[in-house]
């Protein structure tokens, strides 16, 4: 019997693996490859609005809310940042019954598991501002009440950053390199850690989308399989780790103090119009999650 | 597999023709069975049947076994040409599904190949096969199982789990021990009157790391302990596992450990029987791969603590899925049987006569009482969770959320020699939300009455006759979901060959007119020896059908059936 004791305590040593920290170390870094650019004083005083909008081609709810985000964000202009993540099998795989409609994949790998840790099997449309906890519509996903978009960005206007970001970004036409650099300057001592992400967009991509027209949208055509629909901001690379790097340790960083760090990626698919490329950097805590600035840029 | 189907099939030949050569020997034998289903659909919108572009779909079985002393191998060959509607659409083609060889020598048994395996209540492991659900996880790989000393039971696993027609990314090894006290010696086997037996487990599974988001534990691992006790009619058996971090697309990626209590007793004498079950289930999906849903690659098995119904419209509409994210349950059931009254001769005051006999209870009658409820653990989510942790909870606190209830009497009782009744009673709460994972139903609240009536026409014909309602509670706070339900069942046996059943379902509280639908179904059965044929045609509502607490959907459909099974 002694033998099998052994034998039992042997198998549960090996067969165990426990995991102390579950997030991985840092993915995804432009030293060493792009230069360092210099950055001007950033004289920000505004918090930015992260608006992710979790979509898909086959969601024909979905043009309603980027409709209505599209139009506030020509009220608010820069201050508003919205980045289309499809995501599910159910609303964003191609549809092969419909071929050749539908048969774009915009899926991203980064998209789906910021849907997983976000808003876990929700429903489409869904929208999450800044990553903030308090708009909710289920407990435990971030996703606001549709309903209520305009009067939930609007209660960001008046808030003061604890950051400011502002990013310096290229792309190489020769070798379709994208470097991506940003600056975060500290206004607040933060008391847990932060972490910065870089997203790689391609705004305004024309293809096909279903709709119910129940959006009211005058320019994406009425309703029905849309085949001239504008995708905006679409998400097509997380450069750095959809969870980015932590940059800000807890109770470390004093105010005044600028952190700059970078991340580069390679487009290798030819489809993506290089011409139509923005950089959306932001900083989130890494605790209760909440995006605290946000920075888009255009490339090109 | 093509090819390991012709050397098992020439290996078997090669017995056959070995027979032939030398009949007085014994060369083993072969044993198998066949079963197929093929199905027509009519389209038919009015039910929400889907269409099915092949009009006609078949799912078929052939086990073939051949034993010989100590020696065991065989096969099952299994066909989804495509597979029948509601059965995962995993399934699709044909080919050998189960291949094993196996034999036993000196208190050893080695088996190599496909093989099914449960260790204790099964809810650190078992391997097992629900053909009617579209449910095999069997294993593919080595088992040992060893006997070393009186008493003393040991099992080893290590293989892949079976996913369709082909095996799951993780590989499953496991180590179970059982120990009967009273098997130890004789002494103890002549003096011992409580039977004890003790149990413990230990499983693990491997799967690579294949995300960049966090960092996966790729060897999982669970351990279990169990205590079984038996002494007249009273038995206590309970079992207790806890699995490490396992986080999975299932528990949405948290690195919380899972933990099991099940507690089942029991007491049981002529006429009387009476048991108990508790269970607490706490982040225990437990699959072969992190990434799997539905029933697939399942390494545990969850056992249900609510009656399992037979009766349509208690089992189909509203049966009871395990919650393996969590939930606590309880189960209580108790059964009397009323003895026959003898006749007794009453005198008459004065007199020497007797009035006729007083003979109320000529039959026995069975009364039997079952309640069961599950509840959602008392959690509380954790913020700035960092750790992925999830949630915190108390090991046995309920929330005041309830997933399920079901309270249900049943009265057995036969009135003359040919004719016996069942009388069947259930009230059941069902949150349509959990148990469904849908959004924006809410609970239902379903009373059923069922009253099931059989006459022996004679020794060959029997008539048997089922009318069940279904009504919902139509209160704001409860979900009326499709509403009321009527259904009749009519079925006649001609014993031992013929059966004949006709079958009409109405859903006639549907708050849609248009979907107050009869859904009537008739069907034809045979039997000759080993064989069974039987057809049926009609309509078949949509539903649930569950197995231990194992569900799939079925959806609704309209069409011609035809079964078929044979052993040999």
């Amino acid at each position: 019997m002694k033998h099998i004791y052994i034998l039992l305590i042997a198998i549960a040593l090996v067969g165990c693996d426990k995991v102390d920290d579950p997030r991985p170390s840092v993915i995804g870094n432009a030293d060493g490859i792009c230069p360092a650019p210099t950055f001007a004083q950033n004289t920000d005083t505004l918090r930015n609005v992260l608006v992710e909008d979790f979509t898909g081609h086959y969601c024909n709810n979905c043009p309603g809310i980027a409709y209505a985000i599209d139009t506030i964000k020509s009220n608010m202009g820069k201050q508003l940042i919205p980045i289309g993540l499809h995501v599910t099998d159910q609303f964003a795989a191609p549809v092969t019954a419909k071929a050749p409609k539908f048969q774009t994949d915009f899926r991203t790998a980064g998209g789906l598991d910021i849907y997983n840790d976000l808003i876990p099997s929700a429903g489409l449309p869904a929208v999450v501002l800044n990553r903030k906890d308090g708009f909710t519509l289920t407990p435990g996903r971030l996703n606001i009440y549709n309903s209520n978009l305009s009067s939930d960005i609007r209660s960001f206007i008046g808030d003061s950053p604890k950051v400011r970001i502002q990013t310096k970004s290229t792309f190489d036409n020769t070798t379709n390199r994208v470097c991506a650099y940003a600056e975060v300057e500290i206004l607040t001592p933060l008391a847990d850690d932060h972490s910065l992400v870089f997203y790689l967009l391609e705004d305004s991509i024309v293809d096909w989308q279903l709709y119910n027209g129940n959006g009211g949208n005058p320019i994406y055509g009425g309703a029905g399989d849309i085949q001239d629909y504008v995708h905006k901001h679409v998400l097509r690379k997380c450069m750095n780790g959809w969870q980015g790097k932590k940059i800000i340790s807890a109770g470390t960083s004093a105010v005044g103090d600028k952190i700059v760090e970078g991340s580069t990626f390679v487009i290798t698919d030819g489809t993506w119009r290089t011409n139509h490329l923005e950089i959306v950097a932001f900083v989130y805590n890494n605790i209760t999650k909440e995006v605290i600035q946000a920075y888009s840029e255009k490339l090109n | 597999m093509k090819q390991s189907a012709l050397i098992l099939l020439g290996i078997l030949a090669g017995f056959n023709t070995f027979s032939q050569e030398e009949n007085n020997k014994d060369i083993g034998q072969i044993h198998g069975n066949v079963q197929t289903d093929v199905q027509y659909y009519n389209e038919d919108s009015l039910i929400g049947a889907p269409v099915v572009p092949e009009k006609m779909l078949m799912n078929g079985f052939a086990n073939i076994n051949y034993t010989r002393g100590n020696f065991a191998a065989g096969i099952r060959y299994e066909s989804y040409l495509n597979a029948l509607q509601g059965f995962p659409t995993g399934y699709r083609g044909s080919g050998l599904a189960y291949k094993y060889a196996s034999y036993s020598i000196d208190n050893l048994e080695v088996t190599a190949g496909n093989y099914y395996e449960q260790f204790g209540s099964g809810m650190i492991f078992r391997a097992y096969e629900e053909r009617q659900l579209g449910y095999d996880n069997a294993m593919d790989g080595f088992r040992l199982k060893y006997k070393p000393y009186r008493g003393v039971y040991l099992k080893g696993i290590y293989g892949k789990q079976r996913i369709f027609f082909t095996t799951g990314a993780g590989i499953v090894r496991g180590i179970d021990g059982e120990v009967v006290i009273n098997e130890l010696s004789d002494s103890l086997e002549a003096k011992m009157k409580t039977r004890i037996v003790l149990g413990g487990s230990f499983v693990s599974k491997y799967q690579e790391d294949d995300n960049q988001a966090f960092i996966l534990p790729e060897n999982v691992g669970a351990f279990a302990g169990r205590l079984n006790l038996y002494r007249g009619g009273f038995s206590f058996a309970t079992e207790y596992v806890e699995k490490i971090n396992d986080p999975s697309a299932d528990n949405n990626f948290i690195y919380k450990k899972g933990q099991a209590l099940l507690i089942n007793t029991a007491y049981s004498q002529r006429g009387f029987g009476a048991s108990f079950s508790a269970k607490k289930i706490d982040n225990m999906s437990f699959r072969s791969d992190r990434n799997e849903g539905q029933t697939n690659l399942f390494m545990n098995y969850l056992p249900s603590t609510s009656k399992q119904h037979t009766y349509n419209l208690p089992a189909t509409l509203y049966p009871y899925a395990v919650q393996p994210n969590g939930e606590i349950a309880l189960e209580g059931d108790v059964s009397y049987k009323l003895a026959r009254k003898r006749k007794k001769k009453i005198q008459i005051a004065g007199t020497d006569e007797f009035k006729k006999p007083f003979n109320l209870r000529k039959y026995s009658t069975e009364i039997s009482l079952n309640w069961s409820a599950a509840f959602a653990p008392d959690t509380t989510n954790i913020r700035n969770d960092s750790l992925r942790q999830g949630y915190t909870t108390k090991f046995f606190t309920p929330s005041n959320r309830v997933y399920f209830s079901d309270f249900n009497v049943e009265i057995k009782r036969k009135l003359t020699k040919d004719l016996k009744f069942v009388y069947s009673f259930f009230n059941m709460r069902y949150d349509k939300d959990i148990i469904e994972g849908k959004t924006g139903t809410g609970v239902v609240n379903a009373r059923i009455h069922v009253l099931d009536v059989t006459y022996n026409i004679n020794d060959e014909n029997t008539i048997r006759v089922e009318a069940q309602h279904l009504g919902v509670n139509k209160k704001s706070n409860f979900y009326e979901d499709q509403g009321n339900w009527a259904t009749a069942l009519v079925e006649y046996t001609i014993s031992p060959k013929w059966f004949f059943a006709a079958l009409d379902q109405f859903n006639y509280g549907n708050k849609e007119a248009g979907k107050r639908i009869h859904y009537f179904y008739g069907s034809v059965g045979y039997i000759q020896n080993a064989n069974r044929f039987s057809i049926g045609y009609g309509r078949q509502r949509a539903g649930i059908f569950c197995v231990g607490g194992v569900c799939r959907v079925v959806p609704a459909s309209n069409g011609l059936t035809f079964s078929m099974t044979s052993t040999f």
